[in-house]
């Protein structure tokens, strides 16, 4: 008999979980795996969390730790088969169902951790202080990579939109 | 120019999203009007955050897979029994525990502040460096082939050290994808087959000069920042050995690290 109040908050929280994991990889199916991979993991370390500590905090650094340790292993794995030059280092992910030149696609195409900054940022609102606690990074870190990655995001954006950069000049 | 129009990025940042302390707001736009370049960048990061929102929102994300559901109510049920630790047991405690193992072990390691980079270079080397058979890519015969190409790829002039007087022969490189970007991995043998991993990896200069040293799983490890890049270094070997190693690369030794 799980309490009525926390049940609801942990469906608030999974909405939010699932927007990040989407965010992170930039597929539905693969965020829904993120999702259930991180709920299982907050199932075996329920009895390490505080009744009174920031239930979304640790939910959302617990996928973000296993986001990041997937792709790891994904990584590590194609790299261990890889023969020759490696590929170019980008992102694996792709928007399959987007359009185009949109600022979800760009977003997707950025470095992980400029995306992750973004979404916990931007996106689910956590304070600095949180969205940095979330990724294990100092505070300032954080913040270079939200500078980082929301510059990248306008630059990508721009470019795909030429008509609108012609008008006026440079500052 | 006086110190309250120091504006820094952070504060831009904040700024954008709504965070900035209600006595700089003045400042802050202040500085806006003053620098148009600035204001149109800012302007464009604050569309640009509510365009993402938007966009998200539009996302179709069902909330009614099985599997998800019934994880979500387990985990309710974990964390909605108060006295869970109580009843559990010790024998149970230890299976838990050792359950939880992965998260309180990934956490601990996280919350040293110990960069991405340290622990890439550890995967690295526990995947690369052991491999008698084709542990680099490019052989320490292509040194400056390396270096070109690892200096395009992190977008700083990135050098292939030499540790010869140090007993160690450089075996070669690779390119790895870290968290951050291109990791350049160099891989060096001394005469015992002893083996030592350097990564390299543009990163903006947070840890500092200073010689950290860490073990990580049984490793030993530690990492510093020179200018633009970031360096991990991580070998099977004496903290002693590999902080003289660091010294030889330019790493700033605290007092008290050996």
């Amino acid at each position: 008999m799980a309490d009525r109040d926390l049940a609801e908050r942990l469906s608030d929280h999974i909405a939010g979980l699932r927007r990040y994991a989407f965010a992170l990889t930039g597929s539905r199916l693969e965020a829904e795996d993120l999702v259930q991979e991180t709920l299982a993991r907050a199932i075996a370390g329920a009895g390490s969390f505080r009744r009174s500590g920031n239930l979304r905090a640790w939910l959302f650094s617990i996928m973000h730790n296993a986001f990041i340790s997937a792709m790891r292993r994904r990584q590590l794995a194609e790299r261990a088969q890889n023969e020759g030059w490696p590929e170019p280092v980008q992102p694996a992910t792709q928007l399959t169902r987007l359009e185009m030149r949109d600022v979800l696609e760009a977003l997707v195409r950025l470095p992980e951790a400029q995306r992750a900054a973004i979404s916990l940022v931007a996106i689910e609102e956590f304070t600095y202080q949180d969205a940095a606690r979330i990724m294990g990074v100092p505070l300032g870190t954080l913040m270079s990579r939200l500078a980082r990655g929301r510059e990248a995001l306008r630059r990508a954006v721009d470019s795909s939109r030429p008509a609108l950069r012609a008008v006026g000049g440079r500052e | 120019m006086n110190d309250r129009d120091e504006i820094g990025e952070d504060e831009l940042q904040a700024f954008v999203d709504g965070r900035l302390r209600e006595a700089r707001n003045a400042a802050v736009l202040g500085h806006l009007a003053r620098h148009p370049g600035h204001m149109q960048r800012i302007l464009a990061y604050a569309a640009q955050r509510s365009e993402l929102r938007d966009r998200l929102q539009q996302i179709e994300l069902p909330a009614d897979d099985p599997d998800t559901l019934r994880l979500q109510h387990e985990l309710a049920e974990r964390l909605s029994k108060p006295t869970y630790r109580k009843w559990i047991g010790w024998a149970a405690m230890v299976t838990l525990l050792l359950g939880a193992g992965w998260w309180a072990h990934a956490l601990s390691e996280r919350y040293l502040d110990s960069p991405a980079l340290l622990e890439e270079a550890a995967q690295a080397h526990e995947v690369f460096g052991e491999d008698p058979l084709r542990p680099v890519e490019l052989a320490a015969s292509a040194r400056e082939e390396m270096a070109a190409w690892f200096s395009s790829r992190l977008g700083e002039q990135v050098e292939i050290p030499s540790l010869r007087p140090l007993g160690f022969i450089l075996v070669g490189g690779r390119l790895l994808a870290g968290v951050e970007g291109a990791v350049a991995q160099l891989l060096y043998e001394n005469g015992a087959g002893e083996r030592m991993t350097l990564c390299v990896a543009a990163e903006p200069a947070e840890n500092g000069p200073e010689f950290h040293l860490i073990e990580v799983d049984g490793l030993t490890a530690g990492y510093w920042d020179e200018g633009d890049l970031a360096y991990a270094l991580v070998g099977e070997t004496t903290e002693r050995e590999l902080a003289t190693i660091a010294t030889a690369l330019g790493a700033h030794m605290p007092a008290g690290v050996l």
